[in-house]
């Protein structure tokens, strides 16, 4: 991260160390951002194909944030061709709701899947920066990425948690719904 | 409770304080708790690497998009062989992951279509694939494709020696597998594959450029360049003349400032027969130059005019070079 002066991109091996480097984050965060596999698989192809063809004429400051600010360009360029999405749908970021199979969905992971749809009706923005933060970017990164000034995404940040820990406490998730959960399986294990 | 110290926490980059801090929160409220695990599940599954494979995969298909040429190269002279023609659209990745993707196609459908073999024993053979691909086979080497080949995927298997002239193709990549479990994959270029059981594989590059994979690291080798691969696992790039590369579609043994024993494989491989080098000759200068191949016969005559190696038959199929 210090090394700002750095040309990034020398050689095919250095390239090869950044692309297989950041690959998999990139594809993370890409994919929630297309929700198709390929899609995303195509826009990091792109991608890295334009900084090797501009690897001499960019002038990168810092590799993660710009990799993470094209692939989001590119991500919504790919699901929205002919307007020019900036704004991020609202469905990006979501959880898919079958990560869970029926049994554990309404046992064992009850609990966290209300607060995963609980995360899922944050703004998308603030999804955004959570993802990013998991994925290890720190605050001023995350700035970059976003073109957004870090005092906003510190900001965003703590409302985020706000409204999580506000909508958590008001959702009684510990009883009922757990309760709820469980008479549901029963329910459902009677009439199977 | 902070945000950020919540994710420090999941990232599992913050002191002991702040892990204490955190531990408190949770202990709080349940709900706090689920928090937490949601952050630490998703944290997970967003990190979770790839595989390997489809990494490799998609820094293959990046190569093919930044060597595919706009406009072929011209032709350089009339007399400077074709193998010499600029980088061409070509890449091969030779992965050490090869055998799982070996295990992995073999598995799937291989059992629905037709196995095309062929073999060769004493004679040297040029086999037209479906894709125009031409393969020029060595002695005693076995090709085996399936009778759906060049439909969705192009792919073979090789047990022995060839060398492949690959018809480019973009959209569809090339890929060899052999009996040493490497895979081999090209979108177009022309090369040499040795691969036998116990011995060292061989992939020696007449034209293109040529990406070689094993696990998160990949080593180019332009035309003129060979790849060995020992069969404890080493890998070793060193350079060899194209021509040389291309000695099977040219009908011609290539030496190349060789030592008697380089001499003696060349000769065991080309003609099948087992070559020995007596102590005499061991210290032998090295040679250079090209035979065209008239017989195995003439190629020893040859060889004796031009370096004074003297060879004779022990037996039917052993000759010592003295």
């Amino acid at each position: 991260m210090e090394s700002a002066n750095m040309p990034l991109i020398v050689s095919l091996e250095s390239f090869e160390g950044i692309f297989k480097d950041n690959y998999t984050p990139l594809y993370r965060y890409v994919s929630a951002i297309t929700k198709d596999e390929d899609l995303a698989k195509d826009v990091l192809s792109d991608l890295f194909l334009n900084l090797w063809l501009q690897k001499d004429q960019l002038q990168i400051r810092e590799l993660k944030p710009y990799l993470f600010r094209a692939a989001k360009h590119g991500a919504l360029k790919a699901i929205s061709p002919r307007q020019t999405l900036t704004q991020l749908p609202d469905d990006a970021f979501d959880i898919p709701a079958d990560t869970f199979n029926p049994f554990e969905k309404f046992v064992a992971k009850q609990s966290i899947r209300i607060v995963e749809e609980l995360v899922n009706k944050l703004p998308p923005l603030r999804k955004e920066m959570i993802e990013l933060r998991l994925l290890g970017l720190k605050y001023a990164e995350i700035a970059e990425v976003l073109e957004i000034s870090e005092k906003k995404v510190e900001y965003n940040m703590r409302e985020a948690i706000e409204q999580l820990s506000h909508t958590i406490s008001h959702s009684g998730l510990d009883k009922a719904t757990i309760a709820g959960g469980l008479m549901l399986i029963n329910v459902f294990m009677m009439l199977g | 409770m902070n945000w950020e110290l919540l994710i420090n926490y999941v990232n599992g980059t913050c002191s002991p304080e702040e892990q204490e801090q955190v531990k408190n929160w949770v202990n709080e409220q349940r709900e706090h708790y689920y928090v937490v695990v949601y952050l630490q599940e998703r944290q997970k599954k967003l990190n979770k690497p790839l595989h390997q494979t489809d990494i490799d995969e998609e820094w293959l298909r990046l190569l093919g998009r930044i060597f595919t040429p706009s406009v072929t190269p011209p032709k350089r002279g009339s007399n400077g062989p074709n193998w010499l023609i600029g980088i061409a659209a070509t890449l091969i990745l030779i992965s050490s992951l090869g055998t799982l993707w070996f295990l992995q196609h073999r598995g799937t459908g291989a059992e629905t279509v037709a196995a095309q073999t062929v073999a060769t024993r004493n004679n040297q053979e040029l086999v037209i694939l479906p894709d125009g691909t031409h393969v020029y086979m060595a002695l005693n080497s076995k090709l085996v494709y399936q009778s759906d080949f060049g439909q969705s995927k192009r792919e073979v298997t090789l047990n022995g020696e060839a060398f492949f002239d690959v018809k480019h193709q973009t959209k569809a990549p090339f890929i060899i597998r052999t009996i040493n479990h490497h895979t081999v994959t090209v979108l177009g270029t022309s090369f040499n594959v040795y691969s036998r059981a116990n011995h060292s594989t061989e992939v020696k590059v007449a034209t293109g450029l040529v990406g070689v994979s094993r696990g998160n690291k990949t080593e180019y080798l332009k035309a003129g360049q060979q790849l060995v691969w020992s069969d404890i696992g080493s890998a070793m790039v060193r350079s060899v003349s194209p021509r040389e590369a291309a000695g099977l579609p040219l009908q011609t043994l290539v030496f190349d400032n060789d030592s008697i024993d380089a001499i003696a494989t060349k000769i065991e491989r080309w003609y099948n027969v087992k070559v020995e080098a007596a102590l005499s000759v061991q210290k032998y200068h090295r040679f250079s130059g090209e035979m065209k191949d008239t017989g195995l016969e003439n190629l020893l005559k040859g060889l004796q005019y031009a370096t004074g190696i003297h060879y004779k038959y022990k037996d039917q199929h052993t000759i010592l070079l003295f």
